[in-house]
């Protein structure tokens, strides 16, 4: 490919480098690159301009690391992994495995089902080391959340399941997919049905990818 | 800082690369590192950067920009934050901040519950520039939506709360676990519950992450 040729991609990515920089504002690190910095390497320049020109790239590259290091990038798993949990009546912050997922994961993206064989309405916790909390109102519909709930500032998701005096309850079972579960530091997942009265059934995950 | 103290950093960022590279499969520009790519710099510096492998860091850094510049990267609160809304009636509301939410983020994972004082069917929504309420149900079960609702693309999630004609409502409340909400500029969010008949309620949300 010619130099004239790639000065264009190059151009337009200079400028999103420097957009990006200046929008973000987290590249403490970030130094922009120049025309001069791509053209002399790539026809061969000096060893001094290589090495300035190094430099920057290096402080992208860290400053990549810094935006994506601690993020969710979810890896795909190449088939799903499925995880079976059954239950009788109330259980309180179970540690779960999911044999397959690396014992790193931070996170696991699911599409969690839930059955339970009467009308008992509870909220399925899973996530990371979920304790008992109450999570829901009552006895009066519409009442303020904070001054019933527990500490639900939590690395955790909350699943709905109606019963009781919601007048209603699932017959099939429902599914609630694309969670966003967090994982324990070991990989695996706790999970707590608090406000279960009773009832047995199952928690069914459809496990499609994780994040490291 | 010494080249040398530059190796580290450097070598997990080509193993990033290479990560992301096989992960997202959109490397049009991507130019694979061999192992004498990494040894021969390392080993003598600047003089032995080649010109060839410099183009080759280039097209990499040049093709991580552009996969990272406004991809949406969870970053996880230390502690959710929790937020919590209270509604008489049909509201639409602009610009609500949330504490310790940066004002540069785009966007919050985050588990919604709801809560309402009586059986009145509602859509809340929860997103970005939500100027006007739109309709997002049908009158009768089945009906072509595009037919009854209003103008639906919109950076926003809706979430639904039972009651009326549906023949049931929540007691208890509902939570909508992992949703990933749109933000304002400026780290605010905008709600409205379109559809509310005149009850008063609560919106309570855990944050549990945001993406710059």
């Amino acid at each position: 490919m010619a130099i004239t040729e790639l000065a264009k991609p190059v151009l337009a990515a200079v400028a999103t480098f420097l957009v990006t920089g200046f929008a973000l504002g987290t590249n403490a690190a970030f130094t922009a690159f120049s025309s001069v910095d791509y053209a002399a390497p790539r026809t061969g320049g000096s060893s001094t301009l290589i090495g300035a020109s190094w430099n920057k790239i290096l402080d992208n590259v860290t400053d990549h690391e810094i935006r994506i290091g601690s993020t969710i990038l979810w890896k795909d798993l190449a088939t799903p992994i499925i995880r079976e949990i059954q239950f009788a009546g109330s259980v309180t912050a179970t540690n779960v495995s999911i044999p397959g997922i690396p014992s790193n994961a931070r996170y696991v993206l699911a599409d969690v089902y839930y059955t339970a064989n009467s009308a008992d309405h509870q909220n399925v916790v899973i996530g990371r080391n979920p304790t008992t909390q109450k999570n829901w109102v009552e006895p009066t519909r519409g009442a303020q959340p904070s001054t019933q709930f527990g500490n639900n500032a939590r690395h955790s998701v909350t699943l709905t399941y109606p019963g009781n005096n919601d007048g209603f309850s699932s017959n099939y079972g429902i599914w609630y997919p694309s969670q966003v579960i967090p994982m324990n530091v070991d990989g695996t997942f706790g999970w707590t049905n608090y406000s279960n009265s009773g009832s047995n059934g199952y928690l069914y995950l459809v496990i499609k990818a994780y994040s490291l | 800082m010494k080249f040398e103290n530059w190796k580290k950093p450097a070598l997990s960022a080509v193993a990033f690369f290479g990560t992301l590279g096989t992960l997202y499969g959109v490397q049009a520009a991507f130019t694979s590192f061999v192992s004498s790519d990494y040894a021969a710099p390392r080993a003598g510096g600047s003089a032995n950067l080649t010109s060839a492998l410099w183009n080759k860091v280039i097209d990499n850094v040049v093709d991580q920009e552009n996969r990272i510049s406004g991809a949406v990267l969870w970053k996880e609160f230390t502690t959710p934050l929790t937020k919590e809304i209270g509604f008489t009636g049909a509201v639409l509301t602009s610009g609500i901040t949330v504490s310790g939410v940066p004002a540069t983020a785009r966007y919050l994972l985050a588990d919604v519950f709801v809560t309402v004082a009586s059986s009145d069917h509602q859509n809340v929504v929860i997103g970005r520039g939500l100027a006007s309420s739109q309709k997002n149900w049908v009158g009768t079960r089945g009906s072509q939506p595009s037919a009854e609702f209003g103008n639906m693309a919109r950076k926003a999630v809706t979430l639904t709360y039972y009651g009326e004609v549906d023949g049931f409502t929540s007691n208890y409340g509902i939570w909508y676990s992992s949703q990933s909400i749109p933000l304002n500029n400026g780290g605010t969010f905008d709600l409205t519950n379109y559809g509310n008949n005149g009850t008063a309620g609560w919106v309570y949300m855990v944050i549990r992450g945001y993406s710059e």
